[in-house]
C-alpha cells in the first residue's frame, strides 16, 4: 500500500501523465479537425451519453478519448497524492516557523488544489450539464426546459454595420424579444440571461445539415462556427450566399461546473502570479 | 487612420528590425536598440490602423496572431534590454525576424467578424494568447543561443514561466468568451484541444525542475522542442485562415 502511495505521488509519474496528455490532446485535435461535425455533437450533451451513442461504432476516430479520460483521471490522482504529501511536510514547518518562506513554499500545493477544483468542475460540466437548443421563429411559441409557461417570439431584430462601411450588410448584433405571461426576455449574442435555473443565450446555425446532405466534405467547422475565427461562415461564403437565412436558436444551458471552473482558474492565476513574483525576487536577491 | 491599409507601415519596421539585428551582431548595440524602438513605434501605428479595416473600429484585426506576434516579441525584447543592459537581448531577433517576414506575406485584410466575435473577451483572449506564445518563443530563442554558444544559462526559464501565466490567463478569458458565445467553457474541437495540449506541455516543463534527470541543458532542449510544437499548432490555423475572404487591407 505504501509503495502504491509512493508510486502515485511520484513526480516522474506526473511527467509521464502530462506528456501522455499532450500527445492525446494533440491527437484529438487533429482527428476532430478532420471530423468536425461528429465531435461538435459532444458539446451539446453529457459525455457519457455521447460515448454510449458514438463510441463503439466509430472507434477508429474515437480511440484516443477513453485514453485521454483515463490519463486525466490518473493525473488528478497523482496531483492529489503529491499535494497531500507536500502539505503534510510543510504544515508542521509552517506551525513552527510561521515564516513567509514556508508560506511561499506552500503556494504550489494550493495551486494544485485549485487545479483539482478545475478538473472537478469540468467533470461536473461534462457529466451533469445540459444544453437545449430551441429554434426561434418569429410569431411562434417556445418552451424553455421543463417550464410549462410558453414564450412568444415577439420580435427578431438584426442590427447591421453602417451602409458605407466595409462591413455593410453584415449583422453586428441580433435582438430577440421573448414575451411570457409574466416576464419578457430580451436576448442577444454574448449576453447571457438567467431564467429558471438556465442560462439563455442566442445561438445560430448555418446551413450545416443542408450542406451535409449535399455531400460536402466535412471541412473544418462543417457548419458550426467556432470561437477561433469566422471559419465556416466565410469558408462557405458562396453556399451561404445562396441560403442567406440562418437559423436562430435559444441555447438553454445548465452547467453545474461553470462557477467551480471559473473560481478555480481565478485562484490559480492569482496564486501562481504571486508565487513566481516572489520566486524570482528571491532568486535575484541570491545572485 | 492614416496607417489603415497602408502596408508601408508594416514593411518599414520589418526592414528596421533587420537593420537593428545586423547592428547588434556587429556590436553597435545601442544604435541597434534605438532603431528597434523606432521600428516598434511605426509597427504600433500599423497595428492600431488595422482596427479601422472595416471602416468602423473593431479591435479584432489588431490582435490577429500573425500581426500581433512579432510586435509582442519586439515589446519583450525592449523590456528585456531595459531590465538589464548587459543581457543577450539580441537573441530574440531570430523569432522577431522570422515572424515579421511571415506577417509581410500574410493576408492583410480583416476576416469579417460574426456577432459572437465582437466582445472584449475575444480581444483579451487573443492578446494574452499571442503574448504567451511570444514569451515561449523568446525563451526558446535564448535556450537555442545557449546551445549554439555552448554556454547554457537559465535566462529562458523566466520567459517560459511568465508565458505560462499569460497563456493560463488566455485559457480563462477564452473560457468566458466561449461560454458566452457557445455555451461551453471547453469545446471538444481542434482549437481547444490543441490549446489544452500546449498548456499541458508547458505545465510539464514547470515540473521538470523537480526531476534530477532534467538539468538546465535538457530543459533548454525541451523549451526549444515545445516552441516548435507551439508554432506547428498555431501556424496551422494561421495558414488556413489566409484563404478566408477578407475585407479592407
Amino acid at each position: 500500500m505504501k509503495r502504491l502511495w509512493e508510486f502515485l505521488g511520484n513526480t516522474t509519474l506526473s511527467l509521464w501523465l502530462l506528456g501522455a496528455g499532450v500527445v492525446l490532446f494533440i491527437t484529438g485535435s487533429v482527428i476532430s479537425d478532420m471530423n468536425f461535425s461528429f465531435f461538435a455533437s459532444m458539446n451539446d450533451m453529457p459525455l457519457q451519453e455521447w460515448v454510449a451513442r458514438n463510441m463503439t461504432d466509430n472507434w477508429l476516430i474515437t480511440w484516443w478519448l477513453p485514453l485521454l479520460l483515463v490519463d486525466l483521471a490518473l493525473l488528478a490522482l497523482n496531483t492529489l497524492v503529491c499535494t497531500i504529501e507536500r502539505i503534510r511536510v510543510l504544515i508542521p514547518r509552517f506551525r513552527e516557523e510561521r515564516s513567509f518562506k514556508v508560506f511561499h513554499a506552500l503556494m504550489p500545493s494550493l495551486v494544485h488544489v485549485f487545479f483539482l477544483v478545475i478538473m472537478a468542475g469540468h467533470l461536473m460540466t461534462f457529466t451533469l450539464g445540459s444544453w437545449q437548443r430551441i429554434p426561434l421563429v418569429q410569431g411562434e411559441e417556445i418552451s424553455i426546459g421543463t417550464d410549462k409557461n410558453p414564450f412568444l417570439v415577439e420580435s427578431i431584430h438584426h442590427e447591421y454595420y453602417p451602409g458605407k462601411s466595409n462591413l455593410s450588410n453584415r449583422i453586428k448584433q441580433t435582438h430577440v424579444l421573448l414575451k411570457g405571461s409574466d416576464k419578457n426576455i430580451d436576448i442577444s449574442y454574448l449576453n447571457s440571461v438567467s431564467y429558471g435555473g438556465y442560462h439563455l443565450q442566442l445561438d445560430m446555425e448555418k446551413a450545416r445539415k443542408r450542406e451535409q446532405k449535399l455531400g460536402h466534405r466535412d471541412v473544418h467547422g462543417g457548419g458550426e462556427e467556432t470561437c477561433n475565427k469566422s471559419e465556416v461562415y466565410h469558408v462557405h461564403k458562396e453556399k451561404i450566399r445562396k441560403t442567406p437565412e440562418r437559423k436562430l436558436y435559444v441555447l438553454a444551458i445548465r452547467d453545474p461546473g461553470l462557477y467551480t471552473i471559473l473560481t478555480g482558474f481565478v485562484f490559480i492565476l492569482v496564486m501562481m502570479t504571486w508565487y513566481f513574483i516572489f520566486f524570482f525576487r528571491y532568486r535575484n536577491n541570491q545572485t | 487612420m492614416f496607417t489603415t491599409g497602408n502596408h508601408i507601415y508594416l514593411y518599414m519596421p520589418v526592414v528596421l528590425y533587420f537593420l537593428a539585428a545586423i547592428l547588434y551582431f556587429v556590436e553597435k548595440r545601442n544604435t541597434g536598440f534605438a532603431i528597434v524602438i523606432g521600428g516598434f513605434v511605426i509597427h504600433t501605428l500599423y497595428l492600431t490602423g488595422r482596427g479601422w479595416l472595416g471602416t468602423v473600429f473593431i479591435p479584432n484585426p489588431i490582435v490577429e496572431g500573425p500581426f500581433l506576434l512579432p510586435w509582442c516579441l519586439v515589446l519583450i525584447l525592449i523590456l528585456y534590454r531595459l531590465s538589464d543592459k548587459n543581457t543577450d537581448w539580441g537573441d530574440i531577433f531570430i523569432p522577431i525576424l522570422a515572424f515579421s517576414l511571415f506577417s509581410v506575406i500574410y493576408a492583410k485584410g480583416m476576416i469579417p467578424p460574426t456577432p459572437k466575435k465582437i466582445t472584449i473577451w475575444a480581444t483579451l483572449f487573443f492578446l494574452t494568447e499571442v503574448m504567451g506564445h511570444a514569451l515561449f518563443y523568446a525563451g526558446a530563442a535564448l535556450a537555442c543561443n545557449g546551445k549554439i554558444r555552448n554556454n547554457q544559462g537559465e535566462a529562458f526559464h523566466s520567459f517560459i514561466v511568465w508565458g505560462f501565466i499569460l497563456y493560463s490567463v488566455a485559457q480563462v478569458t477564452g473560457a468566458v468568451w466561449c461560454y458566452l458565445g457557445w455555451g461551453n467553457t471547453f469545446r471538444w474541437g481542434p482549437r481547444h484541444m490543441g490549446s489544452a495540449g500546449i498548456w499541458l506541455l508547458y505545465a510539464m516543463y514547470l515540473h521538470l525542475r523537480y526531476v534530477r534527470f532534467w538539468d538546465t541543458g535538457r530543459r533548454a532542449w525541451f523549451v526549444i522542442l515545445a516552441a516548435v510544437m507551439t508554432v506547428a499548432i498555431s501556424f496551422s490555423s494561421y495558414i488556413r485562415e489566409m484563404n478566408f475572404p477578407r475585407v479592407g487591407g
